[in-house]
């Protein structure tokens, strides 16, 4: 049966004013929803950039000595470091004499089962240290080298290594009269490496880049306010310094472009030159 | 004909049906999103909370460190005679989530003690006295004498920096006693020596014996008397020591003011190892004996972190 009823004007005016009412709130509630739900993509987003500024950062300057020059340059807004990027313990006594035509040249293996890294050896870029037990006692030196190959060997009890070639400061004798004999010397290997604020070409924001010796600038956490990052350099009596090497702790502020979030933090160097004992 | 049933159907219930949905949809990526990346900010928490752990344990290797002996731990790995790595990894507290590995750099350090002769008193500038060196009686582990018993060639003044009697104040006792009269001897319990007797210092008569390899380091905090009795290691007395009955010492004694001998048969009065004193005066036997020096130093080591990188974050690569 057809039913012929129409809509009156009086339930339309209901409808409509019901629709007026629920459309409003309706579309609210999704604007508000998209705005947070982009809001918290952001945040996240920034979040997982200023964390992953916070795990490398801290952790690099932690391994800092700057007493004995780890700090090229720093400003507010850059520091130049040498980075520890690996230790390594000596496992073979060397008993030959360097190479002819390259005196400077020292030959040491190292066992790999007492080899932490970030990453492996990386014979172009690499620089070390080797510890010099036979110092005097109470002083500690570290003798600085340049890495110049690397090779797998084995060590003196059949253990694998690796053999590291390194170029030592020829006229340094101690170098070959202690080091070449030595077993159970702790290595240490570094890398320069650069922090600092940049604004891309073509970007608005700006970013913390990090660059190692040999490659190119990366962005790090980014963006940022234009003092998004920044970092105070503090000695050991707590007051601040712009000696490289008398830098004991470093804060470092970090800053989102949307302002929403910011982080500070403060690393103390525990591998400074500890006071007389 | 047709027949068609009326469509009182109106929009609010579908556009608030496409609102939910949409909503729903939104909350649910957001829920996706946050979730994970709530897991990874924890995680970054545990692996704070883990890396403080870490520092915390090597501090405790550092301090809980037997004093001259090397702990049996796969967390310390000798590299070298006096170097070792302590080697700790670090928990988040009560969940296995983050973890952080650190290591340190640590040597053996002897107090700098530079003795070359059987006594030196600062009354005449720590001049070394006789430097025959001799093993004592019934020590059999030591290495050569420097001199095959036969005296040497005078080895000159020990180092004047640093201070001796400065070493002595920086160095931590195993045995710490007021000024008074004391009667030292071995002293064992159930078979083993007992350390914890403040007036056992040792047996170096008898090497063999249960206290035979301990060598404590002794301060007296004032003048003191021994009546008799024997010890090894380091003595330390911050006043005059006089001594007046038999007995033997071997290793390393240190006295502030004056060591005298008095009473009857005073050549009983016999220092194995080496003698710094303000004064000397009495009959007293000293005998140089780099052995006894030695040992007495080795047992007093103590782990120290190198001066500069010492600490490193440890990463197992590859």
């Amino acid at each position: 049966m057809l039913n012929a009823r129409g809509v009156t004007m009086l339930e339309m005016l209901i409808a409509l004013t019901l629709f007026g009412v629920v459309a409003p709130i309706a579309t609210t509630i999704l604007v508000r929803t998209l705005r947070a739900y982009s809001r918290q993509t952001r945040q996240i987003d920034e979040q997982q950039q200023r964390r992953a500024l916070t795990t490398v950062l801290p952790a690099e300057l932690r391994a800092l000595d700057a007493a004995d020059g780890d700090i090229g340059a720093m400003s507010e807004t850059a520091i130049d470091l040498r980075g520890s990027r690996w230790l390594g313990v000596t496992c073979s006594a060397l008993t030959s004499a360097p190479p002819a035509g390259d005196p400077g040249l020292l030959a040491v293996t190292m066992r790999r089962r007492l080899f932490f890294g970030v990453r492996d050896i990386d014979a172009q870029t690499d620089s070390v240290l080797i510890y010099d037990a036979g110092a005097t006692m109470g002083r500690d030196p570290w003798r600085p080298g340049q890495v110049g190959g690397v090779a797998p060997a084995t060590c003196d009890d059949g253990e694998p290594g690796v053999r590291l070639r390194i170029a030592m400061d020829p006229t340094d004798g101690r170098a070959f009269t202690q080091l070449r004999r030595a077993i159970g010397l702790p290595l240490r290997g570094f890398t320069r490496v650069q922090y600092r604020l940049y604004r891309p070409a073509g970007d608005s924001g700006w970013y913390v880049g990090i660059q190692e010796a040999g490659g190119g600038l990366q962005p790090l956490a980014g963006p940022l306010l234009r003092s998004g990052f920044e970092l105070r350099y503090v000695d050991a009596d707590g007051i601040a310094t712009v000696d490289p090497r008398r830098v004991a702790r470093i804060d470092v502020w970090l800053r989102s472009a949307s302002g929403a979030d910011s982080f500070r933090t403060t690393v103390a160097l525990r591998n400074n030159r500890r006071l007389p004992q | 004909m047709t027949s068609r049933e009326p469509r009182e159907q109106g929009m609010a219930l579908g556009l608030t049906l496409f609102v939910l949905s949409v909503t729903g949809v939104l909350v649910a990526i957001a829920f996706a999103v946050a979730i994970p990346e709530h897991r990874i900010g924890t995680g970054a928490v545990w692996r704070e909370e883990a890396f403080g752990d870490a520092e915390v344990k090597l501090i405790s290797h550092l301090r809980q460190w037997p004093r001259g002996t090397i702990p049996d731990t796969s967390a310390v790995h000798r590299l070298g005679p006096d170097l070792f790595l302590i080697d700790e990894t670090g928990m988040s507290p009560g969940r296995s989530g983050g973890q952080r590995r650190l290591g340190l750099l640590v040597r053996l350090e002897q107090p700098a003690l530079n003795l070359t002769g059987a006594v030196a008193t600062a009354e005449s500038g720590f001049q070394a006295g006789d430097s025959s060196d001799i093993v004592p009686p019934g020590w059999s582990d030591c290495t050569p004498v420097d001199s095959l018993g036969v005296l040497q060639e005078p080895k000159g003044a020990p180092d004047p920096q640093p201070d001796p009697f400065t070493v002595a104040n920086d160095m931590d006792a195993d045995v710490t006693l007021p000024g008074g009269a004391y009667e030292p001897g071995p002293v064992t319990l159930d078979g083993r020596c007992d350390r914890s007797a403040p007036t056992n210092w040792g047996d170096g008569l008898s090497p063999l014996n249960p206290c035979g390899d301990y060598r404590p380091v002794v301060r007296i905090a004032g003048p003191a008397n021994i009546r008799g009795g024997q010890g090894q290691g380091i003595l330390l007395v911050e006043g005059d020591l006089t001594v007046t009955g038999p007995f033997q010492f071997d290793g390393i004694v240190i006295v502030r003011g004056v060591l005298t001998t008095t009473g009857a048969d005073t050549l009983s009065r016999t220092f194995w190892g080496g003698v710094i004193a303000g004064r000397v005066q009495g009959a007293n036997q000293f005998t140089y004996s780099k052995c006894s020096i030695d040992k007495a130093l080795r047992a007093a080591a103590r782990p120290k972190p190198l001066a500069s990188r010492a600490w490193g974050e440890l990463f197992s690569w590859p």
